[in-house]
C-alpha cells in the first residue's frame, strides 16, 4: 500500500514538473526559469559567411522558438573539416552541447557504449509527436542502438550521392558523344589528354584529390559481387573485381589523365583546378558544379561562358553492360544526438520536432518571399541571390535543419522543381545531374541494429588506411599494381578489417533469422 | 667567492627562518611564479597517466574508469603501426641531429667573424625569419615549390629527365624534410651560440694572434673550445628529445604515400587519440615515448660526465 502511494505521488510530482505535452497544440510549454539549449551547428568556413552562431537564423530561431518557449538558444560552431576531432573533445571533456550530430555511426556507437548518449524514446512520445509523423518508423529505425533511441536521423529528400562531371565544350570541340562506357570515358580523357581542346596551360584532363573512395559509382561497375550479403558485410576492397577497378585507377595515373599530385591535395586545390578552367572533369557531389556554394560552373562561365559541365553515365557493369549501377545513400541523413550532460533533453526533443513543422522547414530553407525568394506560377519558391546579413550560410539551411537534408516540398510532384530553384542560374541544369546520379540506384551502406564494438574501435583508422591503400596502389608502377594492392589488402584485414567484417557477418546472420 | 664576512654570518644565525624568508620576500614571490605554473601545468596533469593504465570511459571520466593493468601497452607493443611510429621518430630525429645540429654551431661562427656589421645585421634577419613562420605556410610553400609543377621539380626533371616526385617517395620526402627543417630552425638556433661566442675572454684571442694563429687556427683552437660547453648542454638537451617530435611539421608535410615514414610518435597519438578517441590508448603510447627520452637524457649526462664535461646537474 505504501509503495503504491509512493508512486502515485511520484507519479503527481513528476506530473507537476515535467512540461505537459498537452499544451503544445495550442501555446508551446513555457519553461518558468529561462534555459539555455545547445545547438551545435557546422563552420564551413565559406568565404563571406556569416557568423554561424549568430545571424538574421539564428536570430528568427530565438524569436521563433527559443522566446515562446522561454528557452535561450545558443549555438556551437563544429569546424566542418575535423568535425570527429572536434565531437570527441567536446564530449570527453564534458563541454558537448544538448544536440549533436554526425554522419558516422561508428561514432554514436563508441558514445553510446560507453553510456554517454541519452535514450529518447520515452521523450520523443511525449514531445516528438510532429518529429515521429515526419520522420516515420522506418527512418527512426536507422537511430536505434543495442534496442535503444540513441540518435534521431534526418531525413533524406535526394538519395543521389556522386556526379562524374566532364567538360562538354571540351567534347563538342573535339567532335566525341558523352561517353557511355568506362572505355569510351578513358578515350574521352586520352583525348583532352593529347589535343588539350581548351588549350590551358598545365591541363588535367580529370582533376582527382586525395580520397579515391568517392568514385564508388566507377568502383562498382567493375564488381562482380553485388549480393546484399557482400556488400553489407565485406570491406569492397575484397570484392570481386576490385583488382580491376584499382588497374582502372592506376592506369588513369600513369597515362597521365589525372592530377600528377593528387595525393598532396587535401584541401579540395582539386575543385580550384576545374573552376579555373585547366582540368576537363571531377568527381563530387551529383550536384556541385552547379551549388551555389562554392560555385565552380559559375565561377568556370565568369571568363569562359560556353563552358559546360555535364554529368555522365559511363560505368556499365561487367555483370550487365546495360546497368550502370550508382551507389546511393541509405534514406537517413545525419544522426542528431543529445549527449548524456544535457541538463533539459526534453527541450532538445521540442526543437527537433519544432524543425520538422513544415511552416518552421519552409522558412528555414526558403526565407522570406520577396527578400529570399519568389514565387512561381505553381506557387514553388524560387530563390534570389541575397549576398547581404539575410543570406544562407548552407544551401537550404541545412545545417540549422537538422532533421532534413534536401529541399522539402510538401507536394512531392513538384518537388524536383523545388529542388532546382535552389541553384539559381543553373535550374535548368539541376535535373539532369538529378536523373544520372539516381539510374540503377544500389545501396551499399548497411545500419546494424546492435552496437558493432570493432567497427566503432577501427572504423576511423580503416578509413584513413583505406584512402592510404588505394592512393599507393594507384600511384603504383602499373607492373607492381596489383601486388602493392595485395599487400596493402592483406594489411588492412589484419589491422582491423577482419575484426570488422567477423562481426558484420554474425550481426547479419542474426538479423535474417 | 670569497667567504661571507663575519658579521653577515652572525646574523644570518641568529634570524629565524621566516625573518629570512620576510626579508627576501619579493625574491621568493618572483619565485613562486614559476613553481606554480610548474605545478599547474608539469605537474598536476601527470595524474592524467593513470589513463593509460585503464579502460578509459569518456563519461564516467578518469577516477571512475576501470583498471587494467598493463593491457593497453600489452596492445601498442603488438601494433605494428606503433612500431614503425617509433621507428619514424627516432629515425627523423637522428637525421635532424645529424644535420641540424652542427649548421646553427657553424653560421654562429660564420656570423661572429664578419666584419661589416651592416651584412651581419642583414644575414642575421634573413637567417631568424624562417623561424616566424608557421608550419602550416611552410608546408604550402613546400607543396608549391617541390610540387610536380613546382619550380625545383622542374629544374630537376630537365637534368634527370623524369618527375624527380620530391614529395611522394619516401627517400625524396624524407631529404626535403630534413632540408626544410634546418632551413626553418637554423637561424634561430645561432642565437645561444652568439651569445656564448661573446662571452670569449678577448684575451685569448689577442694571445692566439700573438702566438701567430691565423682566423682558421683561431677558431679551431679558441673559439671551438671555449664553446665546448654550451655545445654539450645543448646536445645533451637535444638527446632528451629522441623520442619527442613536433607535431606540425610531420603533420603537415606528410601524404598518404609516404606515411611509412612520415608517421610519427605524435601524428599517430592524435590519430589514435582525438581522431578515434581512444584516449588510453593515446595516453600509454605518449607516456611510453616520455619514458625513452628521459633514459636518453640520462644516458646522456651520464656520458658527458664520463667524458669530463659539465653535463647538466
Amino acid at each position: 500500500m505504501k509503495r503504491v502511494l509512493a508512486l502515485a505521488l511520484c507519479a503527481v510530482l513528476c506530473a507537476a514538473l515535467v512540461p505537459s505535452a498537452l499544451s503544445e497544440e495550442t501555446a508551446p510549454y513555457r519553461y518558468d526559469n529561462p534555459i539555455t539549449l545547445k545547438v551545435a551547428v557546422f563552420d564551413r568556413g565559406v568565404t563571406g559567411q556569416t557568423p554561424v552562431d549568430d545571424n538574421w537564423w539564428t536570430d528568427w530561431i530565438q524569436k521563433s522558438f527559443g522566446d515562446p518557449r522561454n528557452i535561450t538558444m545558443k549555438f556551437i560552431p563544429i569546424p566542418r573539416s575535423e568535425e570527429i576531432d572536434k565531437l570527441n573533445v567536446l564530449m570527453a571533456s564534458g563541454d558537448a552541447a544538448d544536440i549533436h550530430f554526425t554522419y558516422t555511426e561508428s561514432v554514436i556507437t563508441n558514445f553510446v557504449q560507453q553510456g554517454g548518449v541519452v535514450e529518447l524514446s520515452g521523450l520523443i512520445d511525449e514531445y516528438g509527436q510532429g518529429l515521429k509523423e515526419y520522420l516515420g518508423e522506418e527512418l527512426l529505425e536507422f537511430g536505434i542502438f543495442e534496442g535503444g533511441q540513441y540518435a534521431v536521423p534526418a531525413k533524406r529528400v535526394v538519395l543521389a550521392t556522386t556526379g562524374f562531371f566532364l567538360r562538354k565544350d571540351w567534347l563538342d570541340k573535339l567532335g566525341l558523344p558523352l561517353p557511355e562506357t568506362k572505355e569510351e570515358f578513358y578515350n574521352a580523357l586520352l583525348a583532352f589528354r593529347d589535343q588539350n581542346p581548351g588549350g590551358v596551360e598545365g591541363l588535367i584532363p580529370y582533376a582527382f584529390n586525395y580520397d579515391l573512395t568517392t568514385h564508388n559509382h566507377m568502383m562498382l561497375s567493375f564488381i562482380s559481387s553485388l549480393d546484399e550479403k557482400t556488400l553489407a558485410t565485406v570491406p569492397d576492397i575484397l570484392w570481386d573485381g576490385y583488382d580491376d577497378y584499382v588497374l582502372y585507377l592506376n592506369k588513369l595515373y600513369n597515362e597521365g589523365l589525372v592530377s600528377p599530385d593528387f595525393a598532396l591535395d587535401n584541401n579540395e586545390t582539386h575543385t580550384k583546378t576545374v573552376a579555373a578552367g585547366q582540368a576537363g572533369g571531377y568527381t563530387y557531389n551529383y550536384d556541385h558544379p552547379i551549388r551555389v556554394s562554392p560555385g565552380i560552373l559559375g565561377a568556370l562561365n565568369a571568363f569562359e561562358p560556353e563552358a559546360d559541365l555535364v554529368s555522365v553515365n559511363a560505368f556499365e557493369s561487367v555483370t550487365d553492360p546495360s546497368k550502370y549501377y550508382h551507389s546511393m545513400y541509405a534514406p537517413n541523413g545525419i544522426f542528431n544526438f543529445v549527449p548524456m550532460y544535457a541538463k533539459n533533453p526534453e527541450a532538445a526533443v521540442m526543437y527537433l520536432d519544432w524543425l520538422c513543422d513544415m511552416d518552421t522547414l519552409y522558412f528555414l530553407q526558403n526565407g522570406e518571399e520577396g527578400r529570399h525568394h519568389e514565387l512561381d506560377e505553381a506557387g514553388v519558391p524560387i530563390l534570389l541571390d541575397v549576398t547581404d546579413e539575410t543570406k544562407f550560410n548552407s544551401m537550404q539551411n541545412i545545417d540549422y535543419t537538422l532533421l532534413t537534408n534536401g529541399q522539402e516540398f510538401s507536394d512531392p510532384s513538384l518537388m524536383i522543381k523545388a529542388q532546382s530553384y535552389s541553384y539559381q542560374n543553373y535550374a535548368d541544369k539541376f535535373e539532369d545531374m538529378y536523373n544520372v546520379a539516381n539510374i540503377d540506384p544500389l545501396v551499399t551502406n548497411f545500419h546494424f541494429d546492435v552496437i558493432l564494438s570493432a567497427d566503432a574501435q577501427y572504423n576511423t583508422s580503416l578509413t584513413a588506411f583505406k584512402r592510404e591503400l588505394l592512393t599507393k596502389a594507384t600511384m603504383a608502377k602499373p607492373e607492381d599494381c596489383l601486388e602493392v594492392f595485395h599487400q596493402l589488402r592483406d594489411q588492412y584485414m589484419r589491422d582491423g578489417g577482419q575484426a570488422v567484417m567477423d562481426e558484420k557477418i554474425i550481426a547479419w546472420d542474426n538479423m535474417r533469422k | 667567492m670569497t667567504a661571507s664576512p663575519p658579521s653577515a654570518k652572525r646574523r644570518s644565525s641568529r634570524d629565524p627562518l621566516l625573518r629570512r624568508v620576510y626579508r627576501s620576500r619579493m625574491l621568493y614571490l618572483m619565485l613562486a611564479i614559476p613553481l606554480v605554473q610548474y605545478a599547474a601545468f608539469r605537474y598536476a596533469p601527470l595524474a592524467g597517466l593513470q589513463v593509460a593504465f585503464k579502460n578509459f570511459n569518456m563519461f564516467r571520466g578518469m577516477w571512475a574508469s576501470p583498471w587494467v593493468g598493463v593491457a593497453v601497452f600489452r596492445e601498442i607493443f603488438g601494433n605494428p603501426k606503433f612500431w614503425l611510429a617509433l621507428r619514424n621518430t627516432v629515425a627523423l630525429n637522428a637525421l635532424d641531429l645529424l644535420f641540424g645540429f652542427p649548421i646553427p654551431i657553424i653560421l654562429a661562427i660564420f656570423l661572429y667573424e664578419m666584419r661589416n656589421m651592416t651584412v651581419k645585421r642583414a644575414a642575421q634577419t634573413i637567417l631568424y625569419l624562417p623561424h616566424f613562420l608557421s608550419w602550416i605556410i611552410i608546408g604550402g610553400i613546400v607543396t608549391q615549390i617541390f610540387g610536380s609543377a613546382g619550380i625545383a621539380n622542374q629544374i630537376a626533371s630537365r637534368l634527370l629527365g623524369r618527375n624527380a616526385n620530391f614529395l611522394m617517395n619516401e627517400t625524396n620526402w624524407t631529404i626535403v624534410y630534413v632540408a626544410v627543417g634546418v632551413w626553418q630552425s637554423a637561424g634561430w638556433g645561432t642565437i645561444i651560440y652568439l651569445a656564448a661566442i661573446s662571452a670569449v675572454n678577448t684575451d685569448l684571442y689577442e694571445a692566439s694572434e700573438v702566438d701567430g694563429c691565423g682566423r682558421w687556427r683561431r677558431i679551431i683552437h679558441v673559439t671551438l673550445p671555449c664553446i665546448t660547453p654550451t655545445i654539450v648542454v645543448m646536445l645533451i638537451l637535444r638527446l632528451g628529445q629522441m623520442v619527442a617530435i613536433g607535431f606540425e611539421r610531420p603533420y603537415v608535410m606528410a601524404n598518404d604515400m609516404v606515411l611509412d615514414s612520415a608517421e610519427v610518435i605524435s601524428t599517430f597519438v592524435y590519430k589514435m587519440g582525438l581522431r578515434n578517441a581512444r584516449y588510453s590508448f593515446a595516453t600509454a603510447v605518449g607516456m611510453f615515448g616520455s619514458v625513452v627520452n628521459m633514459v636518453f637524457l640520462l644516458s646522456a649526462n651520464f656520458g658527458a660526465k664520463r667524458l669530463g664535461e659539465d653535463g647538466l646537474w
